[in-house]
């Protein structure tokens, strides 16, 4: 191996090892690599690369991943929307829940707790019947009216009806 | 989330129509511009037996055994009059109310309503409104019309039909 070769092989190494190197350089080195006269020092470089070259994927793979990496990208719009719904859901519900507790807490405060202005005043029996006595003569006196009236109707339809004389047509003929 | 929303929205609504409709004392003692008395089952119990005034024996027996509660309200200011009008236009605008008497006179108009509640229960309302002074009497309880008959007769008027029958 000429001085030249080891000198462009160093180079190509460290290009190679710093992931810098192109397909048409890799090819260049793995030709100096199998060259024969390849000094001893870089025999571990040759086993190295071609053991990496042994383990090279399968075939297709890198459109397999390309393609799974498109599905997800495709995809990944949905589930991270879900995500994100789910929580904001939950989070809604339960103000939701919570302005209903208010609301019934409200309602239930003003419509069973009693005001200081509502406070009734004990009625002693006498009381209650003075009271009662009144409400039932109110009771009396309207019915009575109406009933006044109802008898005023009644009279002058009686009055009416014994007024009422039937006159025979055919008997002044 | 829609559907649980309206869900809410429409149990609330009937709890507070329901709460609004339940209770026309509280309504009357939340206004400041009227008297109100209210007496229960508990306190028509109370009183005596034997007649202490008007009432005979039978009147007090029908009040302590078919009265639930009676509600008296009487409004001397505009307010008062005016909200108890607004409380016999709900008698008249329920469809279940029927009007038994009304009464319009020169300076004063009365009406009577009745409202089955179920079992057997009615609610009475008698509004009387004459010139800047309006009551109402609200009663419930298992009466029967014949039985308020009964109990007003009792103590003070004849009825003009009573009298037709001696004729």
């Amino acid at each position: 191996m000429k001085p030249s070769d080891i000198v462009q092989l160093r180079s190509l190494l460290a290009r190679y090892y710093a992931a810098e190197t192109t397909p048409q350089e890799e090819s260049r080195l793995r030709e100096l690599l199998t060259a024969p006269g390849l000094p001893d020092e870089f025999v571990p470089d040759r086993e190295m690369m071609l053991s990496v070259e042994a383990i090279q994927p399968p075939v297709g793979f890198g459109q397999r991943l390309a393609d799974r990496i498109d599905t997800l990208a495709a995809s990944s719009a949905s589930p991270v929307v879900k995500a994100r719904r789910r929580p904001r859901r939950v989070v809604l519900l339960r103000w939701c829940a919570a302005a209903a507790a208010v609301i019934i807490i409200a309602v239930t405060a003003f419509t069973r707790v009693p005001s200081a202005t509502a406070t009734p005043t004990p009625l002693t029996p006498e009381e209650t019947y003075e009271q009662m006595e009144m409400a039932l003569t109110l009771f009396s006196e309207t019915i009575s009216k109406g009933y006044a009236a109802l008898g005023a109707a009644d009279a002058i339809d009686d009055e009416a009806a014994e007024n009422y004389s039937v006159t025979p047509i055919f008997d002044n003929l | 989330m829609k559907r649980i929303i309206s869900c809410i929205i429409l149990a609330l609504s009937l709890c507070a129509s329901a709460a609004s409709q339940s209770d026309i004392y509280k309504k009357c003692e939340k206004e400041k511009s009227l008297t109100t008395v209210y007496i229960t089952r508990a306190m028509l119990q109370m009183l005596p037996a034997n007649n202490m005034g008007k009432m005979d024996s039978v009147t007090i027996s029908l009040l302590r055994d078919k009265i639930d509660n009676v509600l008296i309200v009487n409004a001397d200011k505009p307010k008062g009059i005016e909200f108890l009008k607004n409380l016999r236009k709900e008698f008249s605008n329920n469809k279940n109310s029927d009007v038994l008497m009304q009464i319009n006179e020169e300076n004063s108009e009365m009406r009577l309503y009745c409202t089955p509640l179920g079992n057997g229960k009615s609610q009475y309302l008698l509004s009387v409104f004459g010139g800047s002074h309006a009551t109402a009497i609200v009663i419930e309880g298992s009466l029967t019309l014949d039985e308020i008959m009964r109990m007003t007769n009792g103590f003070n008027t004849v009825s003009p039909r009573k009298s037709k029958k001696k004729k």
